[in-house]
């Protein structure tokens, strides 16, 4: 019971302590250009945690409801549309990078979603135990130890990978938390394509290739690779090409208006 | 006769603090800082392709430990282990000891371990004695140096194992490097005498005091594993002092699947 509620709690929890390391390293760079500008604080992730987990218990509640809509495809359509607003908001957050007067406001909102999605996957995991299990005493050994432990190894990982992060960003100028940052968001997006692909509104084609002799996805290597890549063992010509997109598109976009944000400036300097 | 053994176990404590000293200090030439990286590089590797050489029949992951003994030092300690293969049933060992440092850098400890069996029944599976010795003072030299030896007998069974290893420890900023190497023989009634060799690596951040994140890995008898790891300590008054730890180890290689969890508590007074 305990370690099987660390296992499902790392796989569902991590992502959001993951989110949450990528935006407080990404923000630390515009902390450093801006430091008057507001950051995210302890504060505003604590009431972003009380209205996910909110958010959690209505969807729980409404899930019944939910579930049989659009003939029994309705759970997997609202997951997949919370993906993909993941993945917009990213974008967004990235493209804000040196106006970072909405950044707050986004990357909050950010949290709040990864934390409603993934935290629900792990709320179905514990009231299915509850419902099974009568026995208070091991819920309480194995699920309420087990989510302290899953909880110390999250901020462990956390931790690592945000300081992994400022010091891959003294090299890269800031840049590294940014590309980490799209590519948990591309992650997002994959999770909705699979979810999409699941219920048949997306055709699922002829498998490119197989990796999963060298990395299956369900190992836990596998598990960190799709948080913070969107790894994917036996991807889809549909899958590749939304992948490639979702990473190309927006850094030609941002190349593009900082291009013409450097144009403008360099014609006000002309006609002073 | 325990009084003889004493006085050679000092002479020998001793006379290996000089010749260390005189070995270390040789090596003490400004080593530039890209040869520490490949020198704990090199360990690592090793340890990871020195894996293969061995056969299984035990958990290799446990505790790593680090090379330091503190005068005076009394202490208290839980361990739990829950080994998971695969979905199948969970094993599950408790090991509790006491320990004493019998001088300013040598450490004795007992264990009793307990095990639960295939009918869910928990027992005391085996007792053993560890010996753990500070080579180099804190910070003294390039890095600090120590040395673990190991006694095991399982209860009921005429098996035994003894245990001797290096424990190395080095400091980068607020980083820390571990590496322990143990060569390990066990014979007995129901085991053939073998001799296996067991790497445990860890690297950890010293955030706070009280959470610091690691990385640990583990390789020995055809097992490899790693993952993360997280470990603090709330110091007392005096000498007191709470320390705890707590890993989830994945095993990556295709004879080592399944999941570990190992928890440790320790009290020092």
């Amino acid at each position: 019971m305990l370690i099987n509620t660390v296992l499902i709690f790392l796989q569902n929890i991590l992502p959001i302590f993951l989110v949450i390391s990528l935006l407080l390293a990404q923000q630390k760079l515009v902390y450093k250009i801006k430091p008057s500008r507001s950051y995210l604080s302890v504060i505003q992730l604590l009431k972003v945690t009380v209205s996910g987990l909110l958010l959690i218990s209505l969807l729980n509640y409404y899930m019944p409801i939910i579930s049989p809509l659009f003939s029994g495809t309705g759970l997997e359509l609202i997951f997949s549309i919370l993906f993909s607003w993941i993945y917009c908001l990213i974008v967004i957050s990235i493209s804000t990078n040196k106006r970072p007067s909405n950044k707050n406001g986004i990357n909050l909102g950010i949290i709040l979603l990864v934390l409603c999605v993934h935290g629900s996957y792990f709320s179905f995991y514990i009231l299915s135990f509850t419902i099974e299990s009568a026995s208070f005493e091991i819920l309480y050994s194995g699920i309420v130890i087990g989510v302290i432990i899953g909880t110390g190894i999250c901020f462990s990982i956390a931790i690592l990978l945000y300081f992994i992060l400022r010091k891959l960003d003294e090299t890269t100028k800031g840049k590294a938390a940014s590309y980490f940052l799209l590519f948990f968001g591309v992650g997002q997006l994959m999770q909705a394509l699979q979810l999409l692909e699941q219920v048949d509104i997306i055709s699922s084609n002829i498998h490119l290739w197989s990796t999963s002799y060298l990395i299956a996805e369900d190992s836990e290597l596998g598990y960190l690779l799709t948080i913070l890549f969107g790894y994917e063992a036996t991807p889809s010509a549909m899958e590749l090409m939304v992948y490639f997109s979702a990473i190309v598109v927006p850094i030609l976009i941002n190349k593009y208006m900082a291009y013409q944000q450097n144009g403008n400036i360099d014609r006000i300097k002309g006609t002073d | 006769m325990f009084t003889f053994h004493l006085k050679t176990l000092l002479n020998l404590n001793l006379n290996c603090r000089n010749h260390l000293d005189r070995w270390f200090y040789q090596c003490r030439i400004n080593i530039p800082n890209i040869y520490n990286y490949c020198f704990v590089s090199i360990l690592f590797c090793l340890s990871l392709m020195l894996t293969n050489t061995v056969f299984a029949d035990g958990i290799v992951v446990d505790k790593v430990y680090h090379p330091y003994v503190l005068p005076n030092e009394r202490e208290v300690e839980w361990r739990m282990q829950a080994p998971r293969e695969n979905g199948d049933r969970n094993d599950l060992a408790h090991r509790f000891a006491y320990g004493q440092s019998v001088m300013d850098n040598l450490m004795l400890e007992f264990y009793l371990v307990g095990e639960r069996d295939a009918y869910d029944h928990f027992s005391l599976s085996s007792y053993e004695i560890e010996a753990r010795w500070m080579l180099t003072e804190q910070g003294q030299y390039w890095a600090d140096w120590g040395m673990l030896f190991e006694l095991e007998k399982e209860h009921q069974v005429d098996n035994w194992e003894v245990t001797s290893g290096v424990l190395v420890e080095k400091e980068f900023g607020r980083t820390s490097l571990t590496l322990n190497a143990f060569l390990i023989y066990e014979w007995g009634e129901t085991l053939e005498g073998e001799i296996e060799t067991e790497f445990r690596f860890q690297t950890r951040y010293r955030y706070l005091e009280q959470f610091q994140p690691a990385i640990e890995v583990y390789s020995g008898e055809n097992y490899l594993g790693l993952g993360p790891a997280f470990m603090g300590v709330q110091r007392f008054s005096g000498q007191k002092q709470l320390k705890w730890e707590a890993a989830f180890i994945t095993g990556i290689n295709t004879e080592s699947q399944g999941h570990i969890l190992r928890i440790a508590i320790e009290y020092e007074f």
